[in-house]
């Protein structure tokens, strides 16, 4: 067997010249968390949806055949949109988190750490990948829930900021949580204790103006609410608290988690030793 | 010294190897009660919110009597909810999670017959189901102010309905050769069946066809039964249910009995 010979007077290889944002690099890192989640879509978007018409399913038939309507729409149109917005929300931070928590684990976090990126294509990545697996699974949802609930778009962009910058919030908080859990209980505590609590109790399945003085305003602090309430003013028309707040309130929270992830990957928190 | 006696002599067991499936059973206790803060916590707290949406959201639930709180009335739902789903995950879990780390083979290669192995995952499925079902019961009747008023028929209902959907996680994790498959049975059987069975609504509201449709689900008569069991209200108010119940169990134990010993999906 002989070998190819070596032409020593050929010039050596080129770094790669990445300019200012490495595209190629952070195109690769947004498929790969795409792929990561479409590769098993019926954990990731099917089982979503399912559970989500249960849900539905559950309410409408605890309410019998009452008709009972909130303001003037009906509560079950009224509860919808909250509905494909929870679950939004819910698979958004189950993206990141997993997926973070799942390299640490089996070790191979360092795929991801040692690739020419910066700390804000990481992020810009990974939260990217989150909302878009977010964006899926609540279009999905929403076609299904449609047979069984009419769904009008009144507002249609108040639908799109709203679901966008959720799964936004969503994603980054995933980031987080994965950056700090060491082991899967901590992720399943952060999932049990935090997210799931703020998500049930942020008006999806009530209207806040039932809840008695304090709980109103305790509720009212909820980013989760300005989300669903937006969110659902783009289907319904009427919404629970000021517009203009939550739209103001969703965004400097995307910010200042975006601000803080930055922070963390370049220190290195708990990813690097 | 002596020489003629071997040290390690083989024990020698009847016809039912107690020793063995009580350590097997005890195993599986143990690894699904080591993370009890996901198993107890987890779900005390999520039914604590079902309990708190559905009181804010609904003022009573349809078909329910007038003086019936909404808490009063789901709180006996989500426990049997919460033990039978627990009771499902633990053998699923286990099964799958041995043969992919091929911890299998220290099972298998134990003395034991395949309807040892059988009981010792059901009756560890059941003490896993009936953890997180009176944790639940717990939560759920202080929020709501109840006293249970026949507790040991309770039991029994939340003992069979543990066992059947125990069985099944052991079907479950018979055959499921990716976690994929355990995932799709939770979400488009498992959950579907608990949920719809009456756990949420009262049979009265339905129409005529769907009140039979649901009368013959063996799921619905358990939790109504242990509804009454808890509360004092409930529909059928007849033992039919507990009956078939148990004759699914006993043939879903035979059935399982026979894949164990034949090696469905175990050995290659």
């Amino acid at each position: 067997m002989t070998l190819a010979p070596i032409d020593i007077d050929a010039p050596a290889p080129l770094l790669r010249h990445l300019g200012t944002i490495n595209r190629v690099g952070l195109w690769t890192l947004y498929v790969k968390e795409v792929r990561r989640f479409w590769k098993v879509g019926t954990q990731t978007i099917l089982a979503p949806m399912v559970t989500t018409l249960l849900f539905l399913a559950i309410f409408a038939l605890a309410l019998g055949g009452a008709s009972r309507a909130v303001g003037d729409v009906p509560y079950l149109e009224f509860l919808a949109p909250g509905l494909i917005m929870m679950v939004m929300v819910q698979n958004a931070f189950a993206n990141t988190s997993s997926s973070i928590m799942i390299s640490k684990v089996q070790g191979n976090i360092v795929d991801l750490l040692m690739p020419p990126l910066s700390p804000a294509e990481l992020t810009f990545g990974l939260a990217a990948g989150g909302v878009t697996r977010g964006v899926v699974v609540g279009l999905s949802t929403g076609a299904l829930m449609a047979f069984f609930v009419p769904l009008h778009f009144v507002h249609v962009g108040f639908v799109l900021f709203h679901a966008v910058a959720a799964s936004l919030l969503l994603s980054l908080l995933g980031v987080l949580g994965g950056m700090w859990s060491e082991k899967f209980d901590h992720l399943a505590a952060i999932t049990n204790f935090v997210v799931t609590p703020l998500a049930f109790l942020s008006g999806t399945f009530y209207s806040t103006e039932r809840l008695p003085g304090i709980w109103h305003s305790i509720a009212h602090l909820n980013p989760f609410f300005y989300m669903i309430d937006g969110f659902r003013y783009g289907f319904i028309g009427h919404a629970d608290g000021n517009l203009w707040v939550g739209i103001l309130v969703l965004a400097g929270v995307n910010a200042a988690l975006w601000l803080l992830i930055h922070m963390l990957l370049r220190s290195g928190y708990r990813l690097k030793a | 010294m002596k020489t003629d006696r071997p040290f390690i002599a083989p024990r020698s067991f009847g016809r039912f190897n107690y020793v063995s499936t009580l350590a097997l059973y005890q195993r599986e206790i143990w690894r699904n009660l080591k993370s009890w803060p996901d198993t107890l916590l987890d779900r005390g707290f999520t039914t604590l919110l079902y309990l708190i949406i559905f009181s804010v959201a609904f003022d009573h639930i349809a078909g329910t009597p007038a003086e019936m709180s909404v808490s009063a009335f789901l709180a006996p739902g989500l426990a049997i909810y919460a033990a039978s789903e627990r009771a499902f995950e633990a053998p699923a879990f286990s099964l799958i999670f041995d043969k992919h780390e091929h911890m299998i083979d220290d099972i298998l290669m134990a003395p034991l017959s395949a309807g040892e192995r059988v009981l010792a995952y059901t009756a560890a499925a059941v003490t896993t189901g009936l953890a997180a079902g009176i944790i639940v019961l717990i939560v759920g009747c202080l929020y709501s102010g109840t006293i249970p008023g026949d507790p040991l028929l309770g039991l029994g209902y939340m003992i069979l309905s543990s066992s059947l959907f125990g069985l099944v996680g052991i079907g479950t994790g018979l055959f499921s050769t990716r976690w994929d498959h355990y995932s799709a049975i939770l979400s488009f059987l498992v959950l579907p069946l608990s949920f719809l069975s009456g756990t949420f609504y009262a049979v009265a509201s339905l129409p005529e066809t769907g009140r039979n449709l649901v009368s013959l689900n063996p799921v619905y008569h358990l939790i109504d039964g242990f509804r009454w069991a808890i509360t004092g209200f409930g529909e059928t108010q007849s033992p039919v249910g507990a009956i078939v119940t148990t004759g699914l169990i006993i043939t879903f134990a035979l059935g399982l009995t026979r894949l164990f010993a034949r090696g469905v999906r175990l050995k290659p």
